[in-house]
């Protein structure tokens, strides 16, 4: 019995020994990869971050850098079409997030119903997800063309407008029209992440609310939506979070002409139009702290909860 | 028992994989230090006076080079005339080129890219040149100056060269680019149409254009009374013709902006005067592509148009036209509010697209044989017979061919009378190289004066305090 008892833990020592050794090994074959992975990962945020602090100027040697101080920042109060950039940004990430939401819930609600044709419907629901952005920028670029798009013809058929609306001309419409296009391609996701919560809610729930004499309204709000709660936090960061780096959709349909021009596509028109790479970094961060906020206050107002 | 050995399924042990791992490592820095080694570092000074350390020897071109295997190029121009270039490149050389054809914003990315990558050799031989890059890349170093390799050249001669390229191609006094052919414009009318409204010669001013447009515009034939390419840096090119017309300028002679004038509020205040009659194709404000324009042109949706002088190819093609036989065109027309009247002029992008030798190509004389290639008598004839492009040697327009298109000899007399040397200022962008800040925030606010959003004056405020400000921080 005694050596029983004092060759347990032994073997266990090592057994513990043998997976540790394997470990160690299993980590030394990562490494290579990790340490890419890492440099890789890690080079672009270090030398942006590096950036923002520069006067950058452009040569044969590539790029040569002069120490700025707050030089960079500071010019962003200074900016005179960031004022309005910023709003512009806001207002885009607000009708994208909220009515990629609507639509997504809205659809996947309707999709949790059972009825015929349902798995055909469910297919042809990641279709604009699915799609290449270049290829739906295109597509809405055709439909909302004054002079010939699909849209004004209609309308104008209808009778219900003279002449062609500029949909992607006249500051008007233009930053709608693009949001409109990126919802179509946002809204399939939130859907699928939603229809996915929904199938693991136990339909014992909804029998026992119903028991209970709650309204199909109570039901969706009582029991439906708390338990797809962390679907929707996590849907909300990731939704806020590409609308703000909206940048194809843009290229494709306007190039940031007639006030469709946000922030991260500034970024981009900043360093590479204007080769500003110095300024174009800073506002790439300045982005990167607003969303860090911007997710922590989403964490801290709707807290992961567990089941 | 004994402990098992601590294998991968494939038997590869531990030290089979450092062995592996550290040879890999010792390999690279190895490799690495050689290479380094290898390339002797020299500092130099670029045109703008900036020094860099490169790892190469700039040579201008004296000494015969080695002839290459390939040269790559990358160009914006018309994708059937390089091939043509390249072909007779490879018969005459034996060089191979590897061209790389796109459009004009992609072009400028690709060589900015090129640019910063501070490689040692360049991606591209010959790299496009269009005006708003010579600062750009000439200030930076990029290009190459081309006067030595102009000066030995059998094929070049300056005092044969069309048009006012050169003031764009210049900087500090030495040219970086040579153009393919000539870009510009003409006014370009419907005549049954016109005929029709009882109208027996095209719109001569501005003004003209405004009141023809009003009465050929017919919604119920479809026909809108004018369409244009008033997008991002087309948009530039035309308020420029405009601006000019109306006798005004874009810069004074010390570079600040000068289109905040007169001129400038009659040059704008047009644009908005035809937009708001209601007689200009919707798309007009999106069109970047004159092919766009030329094509709502040749579907005959509009009566009048500035189209770009290849079009009339297209026009005469009844598989693309349905204006073919229909079509006249004009000299550009002048502004009636001008004291003193000016010659018409072309649109400034008459230096056309070209090419530049990239400064850290290891085939710079290869690089100025393929440009040189570009302007031999048989390539720029070809241009005329084939593609309808305006020739930039003045000897081909005599050429019996050329002459069979009364659309060149338009295009020369245009060119000839473009109001370059009227200015002190070498040529219109600005000379700090931040034409593509005035190229967007042009297009961008003077939109919005033409749809009404803001006043004229607002717009043109703001686009030279704008401009102001760039050129601060340029």
């Amino acid at each position: 019995m005694h050596s029983d008892r004092a060759s347990v833990p032994r073997a266990r020592r090592k057994r513990l020994r043998i997976e540790r050794r394997e470990a160690r090994f299993a980590f030394l074959l990562l490494t290579p990869c990790l340490g890419l992975v890492l440099a890789l990962e890690s080079f672009p945020v270090i030398l942006s971050f590096f950036l923002t602090f520069q006067k950058v100027s452009l040569g044969m040697a590539g790029m040569t850098f002069e120490f700025a101080g707050l030089n960079n920042w500071l010019q962003m109060f200074s900016d005179r079409i960031l004022g309005p950039i910023l709003l512009r940004t806001l207002y885009f990430t607000g009708l994208d997030v909220g009515f990629s939401f609507l639509v997504g819930l809205g659809i996947a609600l309707v999709l949790n119903e059972d009825f015929r044709g349902r798995s055909l419907a469910r297919v042809a629901l990641i279709l604009p997800w699915a799609i290449p952005v270049v290829v739906s920028g295109r597509m809405w670029s055709l439909i909302f063309h004054s002079g010939f798009g699909i849209l004004n013809t209609l309308l104008i058929k209808l009778g219900l407008i003279n002449s062609g609306i500029l949909w992607l001309t006249d500051p008007h419409y233009s930053i709608n029209t693009v949001a409109f296009a990126q919802i179509w391609t946002h809204f399939p996701l939130l859907a699928l992440f939603f229809l996915a919560g929904f199938e693991t809610i136990p339909q014992e729930l909804y029998d026992a609310a119903k028991i209970d004499g709650a309204s199909r309204w109570q039901r969706f709000r009582h029991v439906t939506i708390p338990s797809v709660r962390n679907i929707i936090l996590m849907m909300l960061i990731i939704t806020t979070i590409a609308s703000f780096k909206v940048f194809d959709m843009i290229y494709i349909m306007t190039m940031g002409y007639a006030d469709t021009m946000v922030w991260y596509f500034n970024v981009f028109v900043q360093s590479f139009k204007f080769l500003h790479f110095d300024y174009g970094a800073t506002l790439a961060y300045a982005l990167f702290v607003a969303i860090l906020v911007l997710t922590a206050a989403y964490l801290r107002l709707f807290p992961i909860r567990e089941r | 028992m004994r402990e098992k050995k601590l294998t991968t399924s494939k038997e590869v042990t531990r030290r089979d994989y450092l062995k592996t791992v550290g040879v890999g490592v010792a390999g690279l820095v190895v490799g690495a230090a050689a290479g380094y080694l290898a390339k002797p570092t020299e500092v130099i000074t670029g045109p703008g006076g900036v020094t860099t350390t490169v790892t190469e020897t700039v040579t201008t071109g004296a000494p015969a080079a080695k002839k290459p295997e390939f040269i790559n190029v990358l160009t914006e121009d018309f994708e059937p005339l390089s091939s043509f270039v390249a072909s007779k490149f490879k018969q005459r050389y034996g060089v191979d080129v590897r061209l790389t054809v796109t459009e004009f914003t992609p072009c400028h990315e690709k060589e900015v890219a090129d640019m910063v990558s501070g490689a040692a050799t360049s991606l591209y031989d010959v790299a496009c040149w269009a005006d708003p890059f010579t600062r750009t890349f000439a200030r930076r170093g990029y290009y190459e100056p081309l006067d030595d390799y102009i000066a030995k050249s059998e094929v070049i001669r300056l005092d044969n060269m069309q048009g006012p390229w050169m003031g764009p191609a210049k900087y500090q006094g030495k040219i970086w680019g040579l153009p393919f052919h000539c870009l510009d414009m003409q006014l370009t009318y419907r005549k049954d149409l016109l005929a029709k409204a009882g109208y027996d010669r095209p719109p001569a001013t501005y003004q003209e254009i405004l009141e023809y447009a009003k009465k050929l515009h017919d919604p119920a034939a479809g026909v809108y009374g004018y369409t244009g390419d008033w997008y991002d840096d087309n948009f530039w090119y035309n308020f420029r013709r405009r601006i000019f017309a109306a006798g005004g300028r874009m810069f004074n002679p010390d570079g600040s902006p000068a289109f905040n004038s007169d001129a400038g509020e009659r040059a704008l205040q047009w644009f908005k005067d035809m937009w708001q009659a209601g007689v200009v194709f919707p798309e007009t404000l999106r069109t970047y592509s004159g092919g766009v324009n030329n094509k709502v042109t040749a579907a005959g949706k509009a009566a009048l148009s500035f189209c770009w002088s290849w079009a009339n190819m297209t026009f005469e093609d009844p598989k693309l036209s349905v204006i073919q036989g229909k079509y006249g065109f004009a000299l550009n027309p002048y502004d009636e509010d001008d004291p003193d009247k000016k010659k018409s002029c072309a649109a400034p992008v008459s230096e056309g697209v070209g090419g530049a030798i990239t400064a850290k190509s290891q085939n710079k004389e290869w690089a100025f044989k393929f440009i040189e290639e570009y302007l031999t008598y048989e390539s720029q004839l070809y241009n005329v017979t084939n593609l309808g492009l305006t020739p930039v040697r003045r000897d081909v327009f005599s050429d019996p061919e050329t002459k069979k298109w009364p659309i060149f000899d338009l295009d020369r007399q245009q060119l000839d009378n473009y109001p370059t040397d009227s200015y002190p200022e070498p040529h219109s962008l600005s000379p700090v190289g931040v034409d593509f800040e005035i190229i967007r925030w042009n297009s961008e606010y003077f939109h919005k004066a033409i749809l009404g959003n803001i006043s004229v004056k607002e717009a043109l405020s703001t686009v030279e305090q704008l401009v102001i400000d760039a050129q601060k921080k340029a």
